[in-house]
């Protein structure tokens, strides 16, 4: 009986998988990169500590995990963290980019995405510009998003934000490029839900901005829904006055040589008519923009009058 | 406060049972995508370090490990290095001194072993679909989900990879090998 290459193929990565390695130091290592990583004190590390530590454990991949297969109750006290982390933030929003300076121009994607997150929600805390960019609810497609965000109850019941009651505003980015916040503030007088993204197009200079079409490409969510998969949409943030939603988008620069720094940014809400321009550095290289997640602040408020799930 | 701290916390929960559950596989596709441990290991840490945060989004998936398959498959393309078509690995040398089991070993292991080369020499996007394809046996609907393109694209790579791999591995036009007629 004769094989066919298909058959012979799938033998072959059959047999080759078996070669991978096994998973008990990776296990440890992802562990102590993770749910480890977030039980230290973020004041004891200082402004930036997280990325250090981020990029120290880069080096010492397989450094074991002093909680691996603890228990719950064995935890450190999680308010205090957060509310230490709060802290960290505010401070850490004006020395982000210093810190990102200090460990150099070529960042991995993990350091990358860290500093993205730490850039979000120290955004809640920064000030930013203003916008006049309309809206609406955005949805439709994709996914995936830069922190957990809470489902709030009652969502569905909060009419989606108007056209005219938010406002677009990207705070300062990251130096290099890397990376930037879009962020829409509820000025309307009742709340409203948002989901979705921006729509945002990326030019060399305010008057010479690149065709759409040659934009979007380059934005390209992390992660979409699967359809055949069973993925559900996610959740929604609901805004009351004043509170804010942000979308990173990011750059992704393992491949140096494809990217190009622009410094104009234009976005605005699906559904508003125009684009409101930033002067803003990024990076086009495998772009890709988040979805909206409600600021801290915001979630903070809706999980203590609300509750999270 | 308190609630989305224990929110966390049972979310860490579940996240430590799936890594302890799941690595292996992934590891195994990992490998199979990047040719080479370290790289392996190194992209399923990073993609699962990268999730951690957003968990709570990745847990509305029904499919978790799907999803996170796809991630560890985009940040593979995002920035693996290519492995150089012209090196020859120690672990392929070793492969061809164990094999030594099969009727006509020689012709067997190296026809084995063009193909595990012929791999390598595909483009980091075609050998992701090969590997969907026909190790996680994903239909040409959910390789392009996954790889963010259309089904016509997902059958043009695999239909050039199998090209490719057809003549590294002296298949005839048919598919069947004309080193295997006595392999059953």
């Amino acid at each position: 009986m004769t094989r066919t290459l298909t058959e012979e193929l799938q033998s072959v990565l059959i047999d080759r998988s078996l070669a991978a390695p096994r998973p008990a130091d990776t296990i440890e290592a992802v562990l102590a990169r993770t749910v480890h990583a977030t039980e230290s004190d973020p004041v004891a590390d200082g402004p930036g500590g997280r990325l250090r530590r981020q990029r120290r454990q880069r080096r010492e991949p397989t450094r074991p995990g002093p909680l691996f297969g603890r228990r719950h109750h064995d935890r450190p006290d999680r308010l205090s963290i957060v509310v230490a982390a709060a802290a960290l933030v505010i401070v850490g929003a004006g020395v982000t980019a210093g810190v990102r300076h200090q460990l150099g121009a070529h960042h991995s994607a993990e350091l990358k995405t860290a500093t993205s997150a730490l850039a979000s929600v120290a955004a809640s805390a920064a000030a930013g510009g203003a916008g006049d960019q309309p809206t609406s609810d955005g949805l439709g497609r994709s996914y995936a998003v830069g922190t957990p965000e809470p489902v709030v109850p009652g969502a569905s019941s909060v009419r989606a934000c108007a056209v005219a009651s938010l406002v677009l505003s990207i705070p300062a980015g990251e130096a290099d490029g890397s990376s930037v916040v879009i962020r829409a503030t509820n000025v309307g007088a009742a709340a409203c839900s948002l989901n979705g993204f921006p729509e945002v197009r990326v030019a060399a200079t305010a008057s010479t901005p690149a065709a759409a079409t040659e934009l979007n490409r380059w934005l390209r969510p992390a992660l979409r829904p699967i359809s055949g998969l069973g993925l559900t949409a996610p959740g929604t943030a609901v805004l009351t006055h004043g509170q804010s939603a942000s979308a990173v988008m990011e750059a992704f620069d393992d491949d140096p040589a494809s990217c190009e720094l622009r410094s104009v940014i234009q976005a605005r809400m699906p559904g508003g008519s125009t684009y409101r321009t930033f002067t803003r550095p990024i990076q086009t290289c495998n772009l890709q923009l988040h979805q909206f997640i409600a600021d801290l602040a915001t979630r903070t408020a809706s999980s203590g009058s609300a509750g999270s799930r | 406060m308190k609630v989305e701290a224990e929110d966390q916390a049972n979310r860490d929960e579940r996240f430590v049972l799936f890594v302890q559950t799941h690595t292996d596989a992934l590891l195994r596709s990992a490998y199979l995508l990047t040719r080479d441990a370290p790289d392996a290991e190194e992209l399923v840490q990073d993609t699962l370090a990268w999730l951690y945060p957003r968990w709570a989004q990745v847990e509305l998936a029904e499919h978790r490990l799907a999803y996170v398959r796809k991630s560890l498959v985009n940040r593979f393309l995002a920035g693996r290095r290519r492995l150089s078509s012209s090196e020859v690995r120690f672990d392929d040398a070793l492969e061809l001194v164990r094999d030594e089991g099969y009727p006509d070993a020689t012709t067997h292991v190296d026809q084995r072993l063009e193909i595990w080369r012929a791999l390598g020499e595909l483009s980091e996007r075609q050998r992701a679909a090969v590997v969907l394809r026909f190790f996680h046996d994903l239909a040409d609907a959910d390789v392009a989900e996954v790889l963010d393109c259309r089904v016509g694209t997902v059958r043009s790579l695999i239909s050039r990879s199998l090209t490719a791999l057809r003549l590294a591995g002296a298949f005839d036009e048919e598919g069947g090998s004309t080193y295997l007629r006595t392999v059953t």
